[in-house]
């Protein structure tokens, strides 16, 4: 029988935590696919479930957390690289951080087209994550980022597209 | 799928298994008991919704055929708007008022499901103690180094007062709403927060669950520079959003010193050139009085532009043609009807800085105006004025014309300066006006299609202002005084399209006589005006 997360959320002590306990790992992983940091990430992850959990009473449809958590970890995301930008000296407009040296060897192709995934600006990295990893169609990615549904797709083909020219331009 | 697809995926499905393990249950169960919560300038929250926004990034690897797209603003029910100290979440339709105040750093934000009177204070205060019993309000207020020493819990909580329903005193502000309050410091900064929200006996349910949605997303963060609002004043937010991820907002509000409304847009939150900047014509707004047709201001913005202006409200839709791209419609807003204003407010962000024009049409489909928009220049009149060649009362070049006006005796001429320096003289007003002005007018053209026109004559004596009604705002018009005291007056204006009049004012602003450009002829209901 499933149990919705409004009977979770109900019942407290224990709702709470199992709730965190069941969304977190794909909460992070989200985070850190946009993100590229694992520390942010997981900070990311926590003040998503905390905002989203918080208001919980307030949500008008409680069975749609999945939805209201992941849409709150890409806003999360992508502010975060906003007031990074502010803070920092001006960078280049088409990167705002460099991906860490990666850990044991790995194909050349596959360090070019993350490296590229890096450079992409943060909401075009979280589409394509939302597209490409959740696996989420137009309407959904849509719905997460919290605008149309061709703006979306707009994001996604310039994110590809902007993949597509580095790679190529890297060879 | 193609290749590139493939590899995302694999690459994507390889990243997340070095994703890292979630920080423990208890820390974030703690935290999630709470219902509010800030973040620091590492990492600041925008609650529920983003501004949707396709950010041209990289101008270098996507170039001109992108320009004149339109930027989509934010989609759906859900509106985030960055001021000073404050980032606030609700959904449409509210009204948002934002007031700033130079002497303290402080913003205060009101947000209501009706109009709340835009002209006075913020709802249920001495100065406007009333709301509608389906009413919700929310005031916060956010200042840097206020609030009474000592230790408050946070987040924030919205507490019942001791008012509270049933409080129904004459005089009693919001008598008869239920009241709640909070007040605190943001942790690790000076930042006093103190908020009211009242919730009228008859609100429905939905609105007030939003009203406390919308106080749970508040975010408060001192900002880097400031955004917005003119100090002091009220004003009335009619749009905002992001280009290039970086916040703009159209306001509105009473103007300070001078009788109408002031349009103002503000972008970026950050030094101005780092944040993408500003060229052309930059930020910044109208005083709209009274708007007869349509002002339009494009600002230029990281290479994205940010095209807004004011129309008046017969107009139905105003619809952007940039040049190269397809058209789309502007966003229309109409202020709250309380603010007075006579115009409707249009915003249109789009890629890149393109030229191109702006279509206005009415309820019934007619095109009611087409005017030309370049990123460096807005609707105001752009003419070259030069020193006037010996003799001349006034000169200048106009779309490519040189132009002169030369008293003759019994007439002033408007003549053309050609190749060869011959003049010819394109119109004529009579020296000795038989009302108050006299009246002629002229309309050049390049290869281009544009358009410049001159309107000129002479003024009687006891005209001391000549108003000009065009397309773009009124303005009074040059007046110079010949050796004899003869006033000739002149105006030059682009795009030259002859509708509107000139009207001729004495000393007590009684209107001596209008004419209209088009046909040169007295009206009878000149437009309304005031005086310098």
């Amino acid at each position: 029988m499933s149990v919705t997360v409004t009977e979770r959320a109900k019942a407290e002590p224990r709702g709470l935590e199992d709730l965190y306990l069941r969304h977190a790992p794909g909460a992070v992983r989200l985070a850190y696919l946009i993100t590229g940091d694992p520390d942010l990430a997981k900070d990311i992850a926590q003040e998503a479930f905390v905002h989203v959990a918080g208001r919980f009473r307030h949500l008008r449809f409680p069975d749609a957390f999945d939805a209201y958590l992941r849409r709150t970890i890409v806003n999360l995301c992508t502010s975060h690289f906003r007031h990074a930008r502010i803070e920092r000296a001006y960078v280049e407009r088409h990167g705002e951080r460099q991906e860490p040296a990666e850990q044991g060897p790995d194909a050349g192709d596959r360090d070019e087209l993350r490296r590229a995934l890096r450079r992409l600006p943060a909401k075009q990295r979280a589409a394509i994550v939302l597209r490409y990893y959740e696996d989420l169609p137009e309407q959904g990615v849509a719905d997460a980022m919290r605008c149309s549904v061709p703006a979306a797709r707009s994001l996604i083909s310039r994110g590809m597209q902007t993949l597509r020219t580095i790679v190529e331009a890297e060879r | 799928m193609n290749d590139l697809e493939t590899r995302l995926r694999d690459l994507l499905s390889d990243d997340a298994r070095r994703a890292p393990a979630p920080s423990g249950a208890p820390d974030a169960v703690r935290r999630a008991r709470r219902r509010q919560f800030v973040v620091g300038a590492a990492a600041a929250v925008t609650a529920l919704a983003c501004v949707a926004a396709v950010a041209l990034v990289a101008v270098q690897l996507l170039p001109s055929r992108n320009r004149g797209r339109p930027l989509d603003t934010e989609d759906g029910a859900l509106r985030t708007v960055h001021v000073p100290y404050i980032t606030i979440t609700y959904e449409e339709p509210r009204v948002l008022m934002v007031w700033d105040q130079a002497s303290v750093p402080t913003a205060v934000v009101q947000l209501t499901n009706f109009d709340p009177n835009v002209r006075s204070d913020p709802v249920c205060s001495i100065a406007n103690p009333t709301m509608p019993d389906d009413g919700v309000v929310l005031v916060v207020r956010a200042n840097v180094g206020g609030g009474p020493p000592g230790t408050y819990p946070w987040p924030l909580e919205l507490l019942s007062s001791k008012a509270g329903r049933g409080d129904e005193a004459e005089g009693a502000l919001c008598g008869g709403s239920d009241e709640y309050w909070a007040q605190g410091r943001v942790p690790n900064s000076d930042i006093w927060v103190w908020a009211v929200a009242n919730v009228g006996p008859e609100a429905s349910a939905a609105d007030r669950e939003a009203l406390f949605a919308t106080f749970d997303s508040l975010v408060f963060d001192q900002p880097f520079s400031k955004i917005g609002v003119d100090a002091g004043h009220g004003a009335v937010v009619l749009g905002s959003g992001e280009i290039d991820e970086t916040p703009w907002l159209l306001t509105a509000a009473p103007a300070r010193e001078q009788p109408g409304i002031a349009l103002q847009l503000d972008l970026g939150e950050g030094p101005d050139h780092e944040q993408g900047g500003l060229r052309g014509t930059g930020f910044g707004g109208v005083v709209v009085e009274s708007i007869e047709d349509t002002w339009v201001n494009p600002s230029v913005m990281a290479d994205n532009t940010m095209l807004f202006g004011a129309v008046h409200p017969d107009v139905a839709r105003v619809e952007v043609r940039p040049e190269g791209a397809d058209p789309f419609d502007a966003q229309l807003v109409a202020p709250p009807a309380s603010l007075g204003a006579t115009f409707t407010a249009f915003a249109a962000p789009m890629n890149g800085a393109p030229t191109g024009t702006i279509v206005t049409h009415d309820a019934a489909g007619n095109v009611i105006r087409e005017i030309a928009f370049h990123p460096d220049r807005s609707t105001w009149p752009e003419i070259e004025q030069r020193q006037p060649p010996a003799g001349a009362i006034a000169g200048g070049k106009l779309v490519g014309s040189e132009w002169e006006l030369v008293d003759v005796g019994d007439a002033i001429h408007l003549q053309e300066r050609t190749e060869n320096a011959d003049a010819s003289v394109l119109m004529t007003a009579p020296r000795a006006p038989e009302a108050a002005i006299s009246f002629a007018a002229h309309t050049f053209a390049n290869d281009t299609g544009e358009t410049a026109s001159i309107v000129f004559g002479v003024a009687a004596p006891q005209v001391t202002q000549v108003v000009l009604f065009t397309s773009g705002l009124p303005g009074s018009v040059q007046i110079d005084t010949l050796a004899d005291g003869t006033q000739v007056y002149w105006q030059a204006f682009q795009p030259g399209d002859l509708k509107g009049q000139v009207i001729a004012l004495d000393a007590n602003c009684e209107v001596l006589q209008a004419v209209d450009l088009a046909t040169g002829e007295r009206v009878a209901d000149p437009k309304p005006t005031s005086c310098d």
